[in-house]
Order: C-alpha cells, then sequence, then structure tokens
C-alpha cells in the first residue's frame, strides 16, 4: 500500500511497531513505535501523546532524506498491556 | 489514467506461493490457529524503495490519512469481510466530514476496546485538524481511506486497492500520506 503512493508520486511515511516485518518491506520512510498491537498513536485519550506521535510522524516527511529512512520514537506505552488472544501485549508488543 | 505504478514483479511469484500456501492455511484459518498458518505465509521482500521527493515545506502540504483498521460509516458502507479467511482487500472513503460516531471498527484481529473508546488510536483525525487550526500543516485533506490490516491476498491490494487509494488522492491533490497500521 504504502510503497504503491509513493511510487505514484504522492510522498509517504508509516508507523510501525514490528520492525522485522517492516524493514523487508521497502517502505519508503517509517518510524518505529514501542506501543503494542492496535494503538500505534498511544493510549485511548492521551491527545498530547498521539499530537506528539502525528507530529513526529509528519516531520519525518521532511527530514528522513534518503529512501528507507527509519526513526525510532522514544515514547514509552503508559497504560495496562491491551489483552489479545489470552496475551497481555506490553510496550513492544506486536502480535 | 492509471497514474505511475510500482514494480509489479512480485506479484505473479506471490499470487503463485500463495495459492500453494492456501490449500492447507485455510482450514488453520478457519480454526483461528492463525500463528501456524501464518508461519507459512509468502511473505514478500523487496529489494527497491519507491521514493517520490517531498518539495514544500509541512506547513504548505496538504495530509491524508490511510488506517488498517477497518473503518466503515455504520449505515452507509458496507463493513469489511472481517470474519473470511482469506480476509478483505477492499478499501472505503472516509469523507472528512463524517462524523466520528459513526465510524465502526470491521478488522476483528485485533483488540479494538482502544479504538472503539478513541478512534484517533487507528485514525488521528482530531489531531491532524488539530495540527490545520495551527497552521503546521497546510490542509486536511477532504477524504481519508481506510483498509482491513487482515488481506492475506496482499497482491490484489498492491494491484487494485492501492492504485485506486492513490488516483483518488491525486485527484484531490493530496501532497503526503500518513499510513497508521493497527
Amino acid at each position: 500500500m504504502q510503497r504503491e503512493i509513493e511510487a505514484s508520486g504522492i510522498a509517504t511515511v508509516s508507523l510501525s511497531n514490528n520492525p522485522a516485518r517492516s524493514l523487508p518491506l521497502g517502505l519508503p520512510r517509517w518510524l518505529h513505535v514501542r506501543f503494542p498491537r492496535g494503538s500505534m498513536l498511544g493510549e485511548p485519550g492521551n491527545k498530547a501523546k498521539q499530537s506528539a506521535v502525528l507530529r513526529d510522524a509528519l516531520a519525518a516527511l521532511a527530514t528522513i532524506d534518503r529512501p528507507g529512512g527509519r526513526v525510532d520514537l522514544p515514547y514509552r506505552w503508559e497504560a495496562p498491556p491491551i489483552q489479545w488472544r489470552g496475551k497481555g501485549l506490553v510496550e513492544g508488543s506486536s502480535s | 489514467m492509471a497514474g505511475p505504478r510500482a514494480a509489479v514483479g512480485w506479484m505473479p511469484d506471490f499470487r503463485a506461493r500463495f495459492d500453494a500456501w492456501w490449500p492447507a492455511a485455510r482450514p488453520l484459518l478457519e480454526a483461528h490457529a492463525f500463528a501456524q498458518a501464518f508461519a507459512t505465509y509468502p511473505w514478500v521482500a523487496f529489494d527497491d524503495v519507491p521514493w517520490t521527493a517531498v518539495t514544500r515545506p509541512l506547513a504548505a502540504m496538504r495530509i491524508a490519512l490511510v488506517t488498517t483498521a477497518g473503518l466503515y460509516r455504520h449505515g452507509v458502507d458496507a463493513p469489511f469481510m472481517a470474519e473470511a479467511p482469506d480476509g478483505d482487500a477492499g478499501y472505503r472513503a472516509l469523507p472528512r466530514p463524517a462524523p466520528l460516531a459513526s465510524l465502526k471498527v470491521s478488522h476483528v484481529h485485533f483488540n479494538r476496546e482502544g479504538a472503539e473508546a478513541d478512534i484517533n488510536t487507528v485514525y488521528p483525525i482530531e489531531r491532524l485538524a488539530e495540527m490545520e487550526r495551527a497552521g503546521e500543516i497546510g490542509s486536511v485533506a477532504p477524504t481519508h481511506y481506510s483498509i482491513m490490516g487482515y488481506a492475506p491476498r496482499a497482491a490484489d491490494l498492491a494491484a487494485q486497492t492501492a492504485p485506486a487509494i492513490a488516483r483518488a488522492m491525486r485527484a484531490e491533490g493530496v501532497d503526503a500520506a500518513l499510513l497508521v497500521p493497527v
């Protein structure tokens, strides 16, 4: 999806919590977030953190100046683990 | 006009490997043995990276969002086929004025409680509008897009859905897109 939009002439940036899965995809620009699966912008209701992630992601449109460039965001997951298929997804859990 | 496309040479090979994977994967997927099924999924890897240079400052750019949460407008759009073992590779357009309360999450392969409590966790449209009001971006695009992240038929997504979304973005003068997976 991202590759096709980029190839059509529209600059793209994406969020990922799974670098191992993202790296082989040849994504033009991406940011690694530490949040568990299902919440790439941070905790529900945390407007300040959502805005910070969004600002950093859009800033990366300009600051990433080579194809495949990546930014690692420092923000931590500050809520209880997300329950999913019998597991508690903590910071960094992508599945 | 179809417009420029990313290299598509991977698709025939992927489709062949998908077709080889599918007969054994289908019963596993129907039994919700996802980890077992996807252990042998024909994941695609690319050597090349498409690139469109950014030529305008962010404060002059029109921005669109793509979420993979399977959002759709309740009562307007059909939900995604979230329970299908081979997923749903289609998309729904989300006009900016769509009331957020009318948006439903049809992706069932993640814990939806966060998204249902605050749609901005998967579709940060309110935060983007705040950046527009503050003059940090040029404008919020009139239309945004939702796909359903559970779409194992990746070549269908890349061959049909992605070019359709890209065409619609270009028609609305979108400069850049942020993709938000779940």
